[in-house]
């Protein structure tokens, strides 16, 4: 479990990135961290690993202080993916570029081995093995980061922005991987404006707005507020938005996935006898 | 000059200067120091320097990098003092610490000259006032506009690749000086690309926004020389003159 107690940071420059935030993010649940732009987002990820210290109060990850515990160590259990991959590329293969990390942990030849190969299946990236990492397009370029990360097999995976300048196909693929780690029992930590994206997920929403936690509860309590969700600049999801223009035909309002939509709506219509 | 990004501006008349008169005045400070050896001429730098700095309110910046430079200061005075030792010119405490002390002093003056320029300029206002200046060619006051502009954006984007290598598991602080060296392709190699790649999309962005069509061009912000301008170099120039009775 990654417990944040009382957590405060202000940056070198005066900026109070984070006020008094108490979370828990307990094993196994995905987990969005959504807010407006300079909400702390990104500040509160890079406290996961330790990138960042807390200026005040303490941040737990399995009972390690993230303060006393050296990045590399945290790093171990907390995987970080940052929005820009290029910013991690610099080996000459996209092989070697996974194998990276596993070497600076020390994983046997062998495990590096079988560990690059099954991440690089894993998101599709086999046949770009022994390119360049920077001829990548965006999209595989983020694959090719979250495979790093995948690689060492963290127990925590935080994402950072992690749909930004990808087309839907791209999303779907992202969502697909984040629902199969997920489904390993694994914590996915997601920071993301895409409301869409994370209906889908149905996963639990943390709203924040300059530095503070305002908002903490399951996606369709969250995400089906549009006052709430104006407070941090976020829009409403297409299929929120959609039935709640539906209102005068009494369909219910709780519907956040396509999935339930069409049930939902596939059930209207057969009660209109309009399918048999 | 990265160090400037970071400073917010303060409400001193010192950044409010035109920055050439700045760079001036840090130029004659630092030329000055190099060419005397008078080590009461140099307190009297050195007090100049603490004055422009008081009175621009950056003396704890001043400080904070001078702070930086205390090892080296104390190996340039001890490795002094041992060279006189061991040439065996050493007659008096005297002489043993007045060579060591005026050399460590002219290193602090070169180091502190140009500590108020920097701190107190932004390298907008500079290289605006650089363009302003008819010698030189626009194309190579513009490179150096843009060369300046790119400072806190790499050292933000060194901050990333850093974060980014660390969260991988990358120790740069830990083995040995080769192994360090290695490790220093990781962070290097990103920001290499990262600085060609900016280095194009700029070059494109000046051409699509019709760099080179008109000759000369107009600037909106023009630099004048003002009366505290007149000021501080009127000042510097009679401490100057001052030195010659010292």
């Amino acid at each position: 479990m990654i417990k944040l107690e009382n957590v405060y940071f202000q940056y070198p420059t005066g900026i109070q990135a984070l006020t008094n935030v108490n979370l828990e993010i307990r094993e196994g649940e995905v987990l969005a961290i959504m807010g407006e732009n300079g909400a702390g987002k990104t500040t509160l990820i890079k406290h996961l690993n330790g990138l960042l210290k807390p200026s005040k109060g303490k941040i737990l990850v399995d009972n390690l202080d993230t303060r006393k515990v050296s990045v590399a160590e945290l790093s171990k259990k907390v995987g970080i993916v940052f929005q820009n991959p290029e910013n991690q590329f610099f080996c000459e293969t996209v092989w070697e570029e996974v194998a990276y990390s596993l070497k600076n942990f020390n994983y046997p030849k062998n495990l590096i081995a079988e560990r690059v190969e099954e991440v690089l299946k894993l998101l599709n990236l086999e046949k770009f093995k022994a390119s360049t990492p920077f001829k990548l397009s965006e999209g595989e370029k983020r694959r090719l980061a979250l495979a790093c990360v995948l690689a060492w097999n963290p127990k925590y995976l935080a994402l950072d922005e992690p749909i930004l300048g990808q087309d839907y196909d791209e999303k779907l693929k992202l969502q697909e991987i984040i629902k199969r780690v997920a489904s390993e029992d694994k914590t996915v930590i997601i920071a993301t404006h895409d409301t869409d994206f994370i209906t889908e997920l149905d996963c639990r929403v943390v709203l924040m707005s300059k530095g503070r936690i305002i908002a903490d509860g399951k996606a369709e309590d969250i995400l089906g507020k549009p006052n709430l969700l104006s407070k941090v600049n976020l829009e409403e999801a297409e299929i929120v938005k959609l039935f709640f223009m539906l209102e005068e035909l009494n369909l219910p309002k709780n519907v956040f996935t396509v999935d339930k939509a069409k049930k939902v709506l596939i059930e209207r219509f057969r009660r209109l006898r309009r399918i048999p | 000059m990265v160090y400037r990004f970071l400073t917010p501006k303060k409400e001193t008349p010192l950044f409010q200067l035109d920055p050439r008169i700045k760079f001036l005045t840090s130029s004659i400070i630092g030329l000055y120091a190099i060419f005397t050896s008078n080590f009461k001429v140099l307190i009297l730098l050195f007090l100049l320097i603490f004055l422009i700095n008081f009175l621009g309110k950056l003396l704890i910046e001043w400080l904070k990098m001078l702070k930086s430079f205390t090892t080296l200061i104390f190996l340039i005075f001890i490795v002094e003092v041992v060279h006189i030792y061991l040439l065996g010119e050493y007659f008096s405490l005297k002489v043993l610490m007045e060579k060591p002390a005026t050399l460590t002093l002219k290193f602090i003056i070169l180091v502190s000259a140009f500590t108020f320029f920097y701190l107190s300029t932004s390298p907008e206002a500079f290289t605006t006032s650089i363009q302003q200046l008819k010698f030189i060619p626009y194309s190579f006051s513009l490179t150096l506009t843009i060369a300046l502009r790119f400072i806190p954006i790499l050292a933000y984007e060194f901050q990333e690749v850093y974060d980014a290598q660390r969260s991988r598991g990358v120790e740069l602080e830990k083995g040995s000086i080769i192994l360090r060296i290695r490790k220093m392709a990781s962070m290097l190699t990103p920001l290499m690309v990262k600085a060609i790649r900016k280095s194009f999309e700029v070059a494109e962005t000046l051409e699509t926004r019709c760099y080179g069509l008109k000759k000369p061009k107009t600037s909106i912000y023009i630099s004048r020389v003002g009366k505290w301008d007149l000021t501080l170099i009127c000042g510097v120039i009679l401490v100057l003159a001052l030195t010659f009775y010292v």
